[in-house]
This record gives structure tokens, C-alpha cells and sequence, in this order.
């Protein structure tokens, strides 16, 4: 049984289709890279994956379970707890240090401060941010920002992990690492689903999709 | 809810500026609020007790002559008089008060009643001159009707029983005439041209001017005597055991006895209903600084969306629903309108603690050597909870457009 399943999932923007009948499946254990020019709907497809945004049309099952993709409060709450997400930018909340940025979405859950606080300097020090966690956002560098962003995405140990252009503003000894850091994930068995127009990262993982104007046309 | 006070609480940190001058707002308006609270209502109970004090709660007294029918007189068939006014035909006395009186007191709901004879003469002490409301009073009734014996600085009204040619003055009435201590002779003119020499021998001080400044009690058989009244009552007061029953006792005397029967909320109707115009006056101008305050917290949360937009995407991706988005918001209001709450009841106390200890002569409508405070905990909580619920609906909008907001815009905008 598939992970996450996309049927016949269309999105029209301003009278636009950016997503033509998708029909995807992700397996549990599955390392996947969209890739595609721009404007090819990589990242629309990445949000509807993500449960940020909503189809215009299609279903979504999760491990066979139909998601109802009116109910905001049940689709908010499901990402909280199976989902991790990781942006191109960090997008780390500035008036927080890294490690209140890891709690954040473990408080969210209902997990305690103190476990959550364990939680975040366990998964701090997993990405080598070990003392830096009273940091705060603007003290540390953009590769130490994204991997406390990873850290983040990982707080609420998530079946899967989608990934938009994670390394899109990191330089190359710092995608790199990130990279490492996902097949490591994915060889204990994280679902990573990772947007990016980079070929030679696309080549690091099990399966390859591709799009263009909002169709998938080939998943190699 | 722990989740959107984390997030909360980081927010208003960061915007430490701005959210102390909103909370200084909220500690503003709820200081207003429980400072004019205070001494409005400080000024306003203080006059109605006293005046519930001094006065009687229930006036018996000669219906008042307006004969409808002489004021406007058909003449002929065509022709109208208008008579303005005319002369009172009945003479200003109650008869069978004894008979009255005897009847009250068995009423369950009075406590006492006396009798006065109420006139007007100028009091003349040397060169000054100053014209007084005579009432003659039964100094043992009295004392059981009002609590007169309070307001006279000496105590001595059992003088006016023992002696006949007493006289208690008004503080005010007493000060104008230069008259500092007691024992001193003044004359009395009465309406029929007399003059009598009476001697002070205690000052009436209810500290309210209005009274203090016209009264003179003097034995109420030495006034009928100068007045050539003898055993003649105009008034009887009464006193009764619930004074928030005097309109409808009154009411219902009125159709026992053919006299009029006032109470002490109709003969000062004036002045309750100015009270009613200040109070109003007072909370229109601290609903406005209350508004401005919310205003504040408006600005702030709504500055704090719009800046905030992206944060607020991230939160949405990591779970917090629109609801917990509504919540964050929120909290920065209730977090700001509970430190200004407490702010505001620290400020307040502080100046009440001020004025109360502030040692002035004022002389008004009240005379007081200083601010007549009401320091009930009961404005503090009415103060505090309208500025919460100010402060709440301020931040509520901006709170629900900060959950209307869609992540995947706010993303693709970056």
C-alpha cells in the first residue's frame, strides 16, 4: 500500500490549470525528486502533497485513507503529525532561538516543554548544532539555518518529509551535507519527497518525476 | 492554547516598543476608569448619605395650591382669562398632626417622625446680615427622626430644650456672619417684623453647603411663639427603616393622609439627575480613552499580521490551525490588556493613594478638606473588564484575517 496517493488531481489558479489529472503514488521508504523548469507546477504539487494547499479537483488518500480536504482544522493537525516541511529558505521564525524553533511544532502537537526541549537539543545536536541552540535565527549561517529548518521538520518524527528546493540557496558544501542528511533520513526509513531543478541531486535518489506545465510526463 | 502563547509571547518581545506603549494605553484607561469612578461616585454617595442623614426620607407637608381650574376661565363663550397665579387660600399648616404622627408610628416601616414649624428670617450678628431657613424643631423627636446630634460640632442639642432662647447655626451661616464660637448673641428677624435675641449655642456642620449656609434650628416652640403660631406644624419628617422604600411609601401615604408626602429622592430629583448627566459626561470620556487604547492594541496586532505574514505561513505548514493562527493573535491582546490591567490598578492606586491623602478646602455643592474618595475593589474589576473586553475585540479582527491567510500565497509571493 502506497504511502500518499494523488488521483486525478487538477488545480486552476485564476482560471489557469497549473496541476492536469496528477496521478501519483508514494511509497513508504521512498526517496523522490520532482524536478521540471519553472512554472512546470514541481512546487504547486509539492503543496497539495503537503496538504498546504487544496486540489481543485482529485483525491488524496493517505496509506489508503481518503483525506477530507475540506476540514482545515483535521488537515492542519494531520500535517502536524505525519508531515515535516523544508523550505529554499530556512524560514525559521526570527523572534525565536533554534531550539524554541524546534519546539514549536512539538508544543503544537501537546508534547511538554521539557520533552519537547529534549527533543529539539537531541535533533539540534543529530545536525551538528550542538551549542548553538540558545542562537538565535540572524546569529548563526545560512547552512546551519537550514539544517536547524531540517531539525525543525523532523521535530514531530513525520512519515514523510517534503522538501521545496532545499538546497536552492545553500552553496556546495553545505547542500552537500543537507543532502547526506536526507539519505541518511531516508535509509531509517524517512519518506523523502524533495522539489529541485538540480539534476546531479535528482540523480541521488530512488525515483524521478518530472513535469512539465503541470502535467507529470515521465517518473523514471 | 501552550502552543499559541509561545508563539505569542515571542511576538510581543520582539515588538518590546510598541507593546509597551499599548499596554501604557490599557494602564491609562483602566487608571481613568477606577480614578473618576472613585471620585465620582466618592462625591455622589457621600451627598446622598448625607442628605439621607440630615434630611427626612419622607417630607409630610401642605399640598402646594394650583388651582387649574382659575388658570385659564371661560368667561364668555368666546373669551378666555389667563390668570397668572393666585393667592394660596389654605392656610401653610397641618392639621391633626399629633393624630398623624401617633398613626406613622405604628406604621411596620417608620422608624420616627417630627414635627417642625419651617420659616425664613435674617439672622443679624453686628453689622452682618445674612437670611436663614428657621425650623423649629422638638429636640427629642428630632433626635430620633435624623441624625442631627452627628453634624453639631458641640453636641449640644439638649440645650435646645432646656432653654428657650437657643439657637443652632449653619457652619457657613455662622462664618459669613463672623461668628467663630459658641455663646454668642445674634438677633432674628422674623417675617412679622420682630426681632429676637437668641444665643448659639451649637454649629450645624453636614459639609454640605447648600444646607450648612440657609439653616437654623431653634426650639419649635420658641418659633411659634415669635410667630404667633402657637402648637402650629408645617412639616413633619419621617424616618424609615429601608430609604430605597421612601418613593413607594410615599406613594402609598398619599393616600392615607390628605397632606403631600415627599421623599427624599423627588426633593432631591435635581440633583440625582445632574449625578445622572455627570456620570454619563464621565464614561463617554473614559469609553473614549478606553477606545483610543484599543486602537493602540488594534495597530499593534495588525502591524504585527501584516509583518508577521510569512511566520504565519510557516506556522500554518508546521500544523497550527487557523484556529490556533486566531489564538496567537489573540493572546497578544489578552497578554496586553492584563499587564495594562495591572499596570493600571498599580497607577490607580497610587494616585488615589495621592488624593486621598491631599488636605484641601474644597467647597462646592460639598464642603470637604479633601477629596471624598469611593475605593470599592468593584471599579477595579469593572474598569479591568472593560478594557479586556476592548482590548479583546481589538485584536479580534486582525486575529481572523491572520487565520484567513493562505500559506501557498504567502510562499509563492517570497
Amino acid at each position: 500500500m502506497s504511502l500518499l496517493k494523488l488521483k486525478d488531481i487538477e488545480k486552476v489558479v485564476d482560471g489557469e490549470r497549473i496541476l492536469k489529472g496528477i496521478n501519483l503514488e508514494i511509497e513508504e521508504g521512498d526517496f523522490v525528486a520532482i524536478i521540471g523548469p519553472s512554472g512546470s507546477g514541481k512546487s504547486s504539487l509539492l503543496y497539495i502533497m503537503g496538504l498546504l494547499d487544496i486540489p481543485s479537483s482529485g483525491e488524496i488518500y493517505y496509506k489508503g485513507e481518503f483525506l477530507d480536504l475540506k476540514n482545515r482544522e483535521f488537515l492542519s493537525d494531520f500535517r502536524n503529525k505525519k508531515m515535516g516541511f523544508v523550505f529554499q529558505f530556512h524560514y525559521l521564525i526570527p523572534e525565536l532561538t533554534l531550539l524554541e524553533n524546534v519546539m514549536a511544532p512539538q508544543i503544537k502537537k501537546g508534547v511538554s516543554l521539557k520533552e519537547a526541549e529534549e527533543k529539539a537539543r537531541y535533533l539540534l545536536e543529530r545536525l551538528g548544532l550542538s551549542g548553538k541552540e540558545k542562537r538565535m535565527v540572524y546569529e548563526v549561517s545560512g547552512g546551519e539555518m537550514q539544517r536547524a529548518a531540517i531539525a525543525r521538520a523532523l521535530a514531530n518524527d513525520p512519515e514523510i518529509l517534503l522538501c521545496d528546493e532545499p538546497t536552492g540557496n545553500l552553496d556546495s558544501k553545505n547542500t552537500e551535507r543537507v543532502m547526506e542528511i536526507f539519505e541518511e533520513l531516508n535509509r531509517e526509513g524517512k519518506t523523502v519527497v524533495m522539489v529541485t531543478h538540480d539534476l546531479s541531486l535528482s540523480k541521488r535518489t530512488k525515483r524521478v518525476i518530472e513535469m512539465l506545465d503541470g502535467e507529470i510526463i515521465k517518473i523514471s | 492554547m501552550i502552543a499559541s502563547i509561545f508563539i505569542s509571547r515571542a511576538f510581543l518581545k520582539k515588538r518590546k516598543k510598541q507593546t509597551a506603549v499599548s499596554i501604557l494605553g490599557v494602564a491609562i484607561s483602566v487608571t481613568a476608569f477606577i480614578v473618576m469612578s472613585s471620585i465620582m461616585f466618592g462625591f455622589q454617595k457621600y451627598f446622598i448619605q448625607q442628605i439621607i442623614d440630615i434630611e427626612a426620607h419622607l417630607t409630610i407637608k401642605p399640598k402646594e395650591e394650583i388651582d387649574e381650574g382659575r388658570i385659564i376661565r371661560r368667561i364668555e363663550p368666546e373669551a378666555l382669562v389667563k390668570v397668572f397665579g393666585n393667592k394660596p387660600k389654605e392656610k401653610d399648616k397641618i392639621l391633626g398632626w399629633r393624630e398623624i404622627i401617633r398613626r406613622l408610628e405604628r406604621h411596620p416601616e417608620v422608624i420616627g417622625v417630627a414635627p417642625h414649624l419651617e420659616s425664613k428670617g435674617v439672622l443679624k450678628y453686628g453689622a452682618k446680615e445674612k437670611p436663614v431657613s428657621l425650623i423649629g424643631i422638638d429636640p427629642k423627636r428630632e433626635a430620633k427622626t435624623s441624625v442631627i446630634e452627628r453634624f453639631l460640632e458641640y453636641k449640644n442639642l439638649k440645650e435646645l430644650e432646656s432653654r428657650r432662647d437657643t439657637i443652632i447655626v449653619g457652619k457657613v451661616v455662622a462664618r459669613d456672619l463672623g461668628i467663630k464660637e459658641i455663646g454668642k448673641k445674634v438677633v432674628l428677624a422674623l417675617p412679622n417684623g420682630e426681632t429676637k435675641i437668641l444665643k448659639i449655642v451649637d454649629f450645624f456642620n453636614s459639609g454640605i453647603t447648600n444646607i450648612d449656609s440657609s439653616r437654623v434650628y431653634l426650639p419649635i416652640k420658641t418659633l411659634q411663639a415669635f410667630l404667633g403660631r402657637p402648637d402650629e406644624v408645617n412639616i413633619l419628617i419621617v424616618k424609615i427603616k429601608d430609604v430605597n422604600r421612601a418613593e413607594a411609601l410615599a406613594r402609598e401615604l398619599k393616600k392615607e393622609i390628605r397632606y403631600e408626602v415627599e421623599s427624599w429622592q423627588r426633593a432631591y430629583l435635581n440633583f440625582l439627575k445632574i449625578f445622572k448627566v455627570q456620570n454619563m459626561i464621565t464614561y463617554m470620556i473614559v469609553f473614549a480613552i478606553i477606545t483610543v487604547s484599543a486602537f493602540g492594541i488594534f495597530n499593534i496586532i495588525m502591524m504585527t499580521v501584516m509583518e508577521k505574514r510569512k511566520e504565519i505561513a510557516i506556522l500554518m505548514a508546521m500544523g497550527y490551525t487557523p484556529r490556533d493562527i486566531t489564538s496567537i493573535f489573540l493572546f497578544s491582546g489578552i497578554i496586553i490588556s492584563l499587564l495594562g490591567g495591572v499596570l493600571g490598578f498599580i497607577m490607580a492606586w497610587g494616585i488615589l493613594e495621592y488624593l486621598s491623602s491631599l488636605e484641601l478646602n474644597i467647597e462646592g455643592l460639598l464642603r470637604s478638606k479633601g477629596f471624598i474618595l469611593d475605593r470599592s475593589i468593584k471599579y477595579y474589576f469593572a474598569g479591568f473588564l472593560l478594557s479586556f473586553f476592548f482590548s479583546l475585540l481589538a485584536s479580534f479582527y486582525p486575529a481572523y484575517k491572520a487565520s484567513k491567510l493562505n500559506p501557498v500565497e504567502i510562499f509563492r509571493s517570497l
